[in-house]
């Protein structure tokens, strides 16, 4: 009863704030505070509280910090004078590139230029449909009026444009019709196709003037050629098929010479005039063009 | 803090250097944490700095900072801990009412008497601790406590008397 007693005065003296044996505990125990951090912290609160144009400066300085102007402006300019840097040696380059075009194409004639372009095609242009027995193989032989027809025409053509095989405009038709009136006169040609055997062109007149039409664009020059084949065909009938060599007879019979062909000068004239058509179509078409 | 309310920062100062360190040591000993308590300190003088302006004369200033710092307490104590049940108060009635014989004496020596008053301010339930508390170590009177929690006066003076008799429970063990 007494303990009791005792706590309700210690009760009473907590109570009143006398002192007391709990209060003397009690004040000794660890007086903890908070650190200088924390009363900046609250202090900085404070002060910012009764001045925001503080607060404003604290926000914008982190964001001038992150993006420099000077840095900015800097960078740009290295930017424009690298990029200037690099077309103006771009423009440098690309003017010596067409100075030196200038010379090389001031240097070249102009005649060159039209002949080196010109000059490839002739190589490969003049092939006929059927294909001409190599000269080479071709024995010895008396001239005859096709011969004598090649012969003109090789001998004049040096004087004739390179290209008249080609397909060309009608002026370049036009030169071409020149070149052949050089190489030889009109009654010249038709003279010689008149005196060609018609067997050159086994199939029918009207096959073998379209296929003169598609691979000839030039009819005076394959007015020569056909006189030349028909020349060949005429020497290789002449000899018959018996005194031929192997390569002698397929010539001939690519030329159109059949085996069992004689010597019958009366079929030749009913085809002469067939081949003095052919002839004449083709100079005729030579005309046109011209 | 009227002073401070007017644009004053030197009465501020004033006022926090009086009762920085008892708020701290109220909050300290209430939560237990010293993270939990730099946080409610801050936030406690954050509260005080928001309201220079509303403020009026009708209590003393430690009672309303006592008191902002009482919420925090409650909110923070209802987010992380349960309130203390009436079977801890009943034990220590059964405590207080056994026989002499079975309260063994010990002389305890001074350590052993803080760190059991420790203890023993930890065990409480939290309205009694924050009773005691401040009384303890604010010296607030039973009306101020009772200000701050918002309670009558005799519910404070009943939390008082609890506290106190496991606080000496504490001790005879």
């Amino acid at each position: 009863m007494s303990h009791k007693d005792a706590d309700d005065r210690e009760f009473d003296a907590l109570l009143s704030g006398a002192d007391s044996e709990l209060a003397r505990l009690y004040r000794k125990l660890p007086q903890a505070e908070p650190d200088a951090k924390l009363d900046a912290a609250v202090l900085s609160m404070a002060h910012r509280a009764l001045n925001p144009h503080l607060v404003a400066a604290t926000q914008q300085a982190p964001r001038r910090r992150r993006a420099p102007t000077w840095l900015v402006g800097f960078g740009t300019a290295a930017g424009v004078v690298m990029a200037a840097g690099v077309a103006w040696q771009m423009r440098a380059g690309l003017e010596q590139q067409a100075a030196t075009e200038a010379l090389r194409q001031a240097s070249t004639p102009g005649s060159m230029a039209e002949v080196v372009s010109v000059s490839p095609i002739l190589r490969d242009a003049p092939r006929p449909a059927a294909a001409p027995p190599p000269p080479a193989l071709e024995p010895p032989r008396a001239p005859s009026a096709a011969d004598k027809a090649n012969s003109t025409a090789s001998a004049m053509a040096p004087a004739a444009p390179p290209a008249p095989a080609k397909p060309k405009p009608v002026d370049a038709l036009k030169n071409d019709k020149r070149a052949m009136d050089m190489i030889a006169p009109r009654e010249e040609v038709q003279s010689l196709a008149r005196n060609a055997q018609p067997d050159a062109f086994p199939q029918a007149p009207v096959e073998a003037e379209s296929r003169a039409k598609a691979q000839a664009p030039s009819p005076a020059k394959e007015a020569v050629v056909v006189t030349g084949q028909r020349a060949d065909a005429q020497r290789l009938r002449e000899r018959g098929m018996d005194d031929l060599n192997s390569v002698e007879r397929k010539s001939a019979l690519a030329a159109g010479v059949r085996r069992d062909e004689g010597y019958a000068l009366e079929k030749d004239k009913k085809q002469e005039s067939a081949s003095g058509r052919v002839s004449a179509k083709a100079v005729a078409s030579a005309d046109a063009a011209a | 803090m009227l002073a401070y309310g007017h644009g004053d920062v030197r009465a501020f100062e004033v006022l926090y250097a009086r009762h920085r360190a008892t708020l701290f040591r109220f909050l300290l000993r209430s939560c237990r944490e010293r993270a939990t308590a730099d946080e409610m300190f801050q936030e406690t003088w954050s509260r005080v700095i928001a309201a220079r302006e509303r403020y009026r004369v009708e209590a003393k200033f430690t009672t309303w900072l006592l008191q902002i710092a009482h919420n925090l307490l409650i909110d923070q104590m209802r987010r992380h801990r349960p309130q203390a049940g009436a079977e801890e108060t009943e034990e220590v009635f059964r405590t207080l009412d056994a026989p002499e014989s079975e309260q063994p004496e010990r002389v305890l020596s001074e350590f052993e008497q803080r760190r059991r008053l420790q203890r023993a301010l930890e065990d409480l339930p939290d309205e009694q601790r924050t009773a005691f508390l401040l009384r303890m170590e604010n010296g607030l009177g039973l009306d101020e406590i009772a200000a701050v929690t918002e309670v009558g006066a005799e519910t404070v003076k009943s939390r008082l008397r609890y506290a106190f008799a496991k606080i000496r429970t504490r001790f005879a063990e």
